[in-house]
């Protein structure tokens, strides 16, 4: 899969997977890693950018196996841009798809 | 690569971000390491064979901020806008300014704070008997203690600004990155904004100052300016006279031993039948007169102080003239010998003929006026002149100092030996009348050397830094032997051997 277009949804893929519980940063990258090959390191850009943007909010919670790990909980506001997002998305995707299959039909 | 490397390496990479982002994206990967070792029970090195270089994460990373690193200049081409004419400016400032004046400024205010010291001198002002004058001059010298101390704390300040300015500057024309942060923490030093901070330093400060400024006032007017004159009254210090009277039975020569420490000695000749001796004095320093009647001596001595804290007696001292002792003897009166010895204070012999004169001055000069001397004469002098005039002597005089001239007016000696290390010699008509003198041995090292009218027959004359200038009106007369020696001066003369 191409990165450039990987990139453009990361932030989406991100906040969603936040929404499904909250995570700490290399679970999330683990997750999506399932997923996509995607670099550990444009994973937590990412995370700094939606924490500075209020969409999520960290804490740290303490481990009986080890130090300490920061996690990500999703605010109100974070709430509303991933459902924002994810029209986007839907909308992005039925676009793209109109336009690759006229395309071909054509 | 360890994980110390690892983030290492990745901090650098990540020069470019500002310090919050930077630590936040280090933070993720701290923790990653966390995960891998702790949770996950792998060694360091397994966690990195995992994880990209550090240097492709810092490109991702940069370029998720959207800075692309190939368009980014390299650490060099950053210090491009240094501008190097401020640099040389700054280092020829270090090199021709900075390297005196800092250490100039920092000594200053230490000297000052170490002269502080000297207030233990002023303690003893008020210690056991004192009077109201002693009170206010410990009050005065007190506050002015108060005020160098301030002053001491001004200049130390002055110079922390100083160097502050001078650091800031350099900072400036490197364009050190950070460094704001530390024109910043600099700001802070400062013993003035110590002051300025702390509520009651400020008052105790002010308080102290102001005080001070109002007791010098205060009893700076009264000991100056007051009804009572309080410093005047040490100026005119009483100064107390002793009298000592000496029979002369039979005529036999006299001799005169000296051991003194700070008084001026006079001898000269009157119309008394008798020795009189008068010691005047302001501070009595256990004077002792002795008189041998059967060796027909004189014996005078004083305690040899030594140097001592400085009190009140002495500031009363600069303000008078000092001791004096004056002997009068009877104008027809011989003396054996003159053995004078002086620390601090003139030795004056007028109207004399003595057989031997040995004169040791350290402070002061030496006076010989009109003499007849028989044996070998010895004038020593450390800071200090020596003159010698209308003085006869068939044997030779021996003159020495070291910080001071060497005078002769109308002498005659048979052999002269002159010294002196910082000082003139000004010779002026020796052996005028017989032309006998036989050796003159006159040596300087910085002054110059003058004769004028010197009639002996060997003369040896050596300065290092002065001129040597030697002129005879008699013609006729021819030296046996004339040395002169200048290493930095010229010679002038007319005298031929």
């Amino acid at each position: 899969m191409s990165t450039q277009l990987k990139k453009g949804v990361l932030e989406l893929v991100v906040l969603s997977k936040m929404e499904e519980k909250n995570r700490y940063g290399y679970d999330i990258y683990q997750e999506i890693s399932q997923h996509m090959i995607i670099s550990e390191s444009t994973i937590y850009p990412i995370l700094r950018k939606i924490v500075k943007e209020g969409l999520c909010e960290t804490y740290l919670k303490e481990s009986t196996e080890g130090p300490p790990r920061k996690y990500f909980r999703l605010t109100k506001k974070g709430k509303e841009k991933l459902l924002f997002l994810r029209q986007d998305w839907l909308k992005f995707q039925r676009v793209v798809n109109l336009m690759i299959r006229g395309e071909k039909y054509e | 690569m360890s994980k110390k490397e690892f983030l290492q390496r990745l901090s650098q990479g990540l020069d470019l971000l500002d310090e919050v982002e930077k630590r936040e994206i280090i933070g993720f990967y701290e923790e990653r390491f966390h995960s891998g070792t702790a949770y996950e029970g792998k060694t360091e090195e397994e966690v990195v064979s995992e994880l990209e270089s550090p240097e492709t994460i810092a490109r991702n990373v940069l370029e998720e901020y959207g800075i692309n690193p190939k368009f980014i200049k390299t650490k060099e081409q950053r210090y491009n806008n240094v501008d190097s004419g401020q640099v040389i400016g700054v280092a020829l400032f270090d090199v021709f300014v900075a390297s005196w004046l800092l250490p100039a400024v920092v000594s200053i205010s230490f000297a000052l704070f170490a002269s502080l010291i000297s207030y233990v001198g002023v303690v003893p002002l008020i210690i056991g008997e004192h009077t109201i004058a002693d009170q206010y001059l410990f009050a005065f010298l007190t506050a002015g203690y108060v005020l160098l101390f301030f002053i001491a704390i001004a200049i130390l300040d002055l110079s922390i600004g100083l160097i502050k300015k001078i650091v800031v500057w350099h900072l400036n024309a490197f364009k050190l990155k950070n460094r704001e942060k530390w024109i910043k923490k600099l700001s802070k030093v400062s013993i003035d904004r110590m002051c300025k901070t702390s509520g009651t330093m400020k008052f105790l400060r002010s308080i102290l100052i102001i005080g001070s400024i109002v007791t010098i006032g205060y009893t700076g007017y009264h000991l100056f300016f007051g009804e009572q004159q309080y410093f005047a009254s040490y100026a005119n210090i009483q100064k107390e006279t002793d009298e000592y009277y000496t029979e002369i039975t039979d005529v036999e020569k006299w001799s005169i031993i000296t051991n003194l420490d700070s008084v001026d000695v006079e001898i000269k000749p009157t119309q008394r039948e008798d020795i009189y001796i008068s010691h005047t004095y302001t501070d009595n320093q256990d004077f002792e007169i002795d008189v041998d009647q059967t060796n027909h001596t004189i014996t005078l001595t004083q305690e040899i102080s030594m140097v001592n804290f400085f009190s009140i007696q002495d500031i009363a001292w600069w303000f008078s003239d000092g001791s004096e002792i004056v002997i009068e003897v009877p104008e027809e009166l011989l003396f054996e010998t003159i053995d004078v010895s002086i620390i601090n204070g003139d030795f004056d012999l007028e109207d004399a003929s003595v057989d031997t004169l040995i004169a040791d001055v350290m402070n002061g000069k030496i006076m010989i006026t009109n003499v007849m001397l028989d044996t070998d004469t010895i004038l020593e002098v450390t800071n200090g002149s020596i003159y010698v005039y209308d003085t006869v002597s068939v044997n030779s005089g021996d003159m020495k100092t070291v910080n001071g001239n060497i005078v002769l007016k109308n002498v005659v000696f048979d052999a002269y030996v002159l010294r002196t290390e910082n000082g003139k010699i000004m010779l002026d008509e020796l052996n005028v009348d017989l032309q006998d003198g036989l050796t003159l041995d006159a040596k300087t090292t910085n002054g110059a050397i003058d004769l004028n009218n010197v009639y002996v027959a060997d003369v040896l004359l050596r300065t290092t830094n002065g001129s040597v200038d030697y002129f005879n009106e008699d013609h006729t007369f021819i030296l046996d032997d004339l040395d002169v020696s200048t290493v930095n001066g010229s010679y002038e003369g007319n005298v031929e051997d």
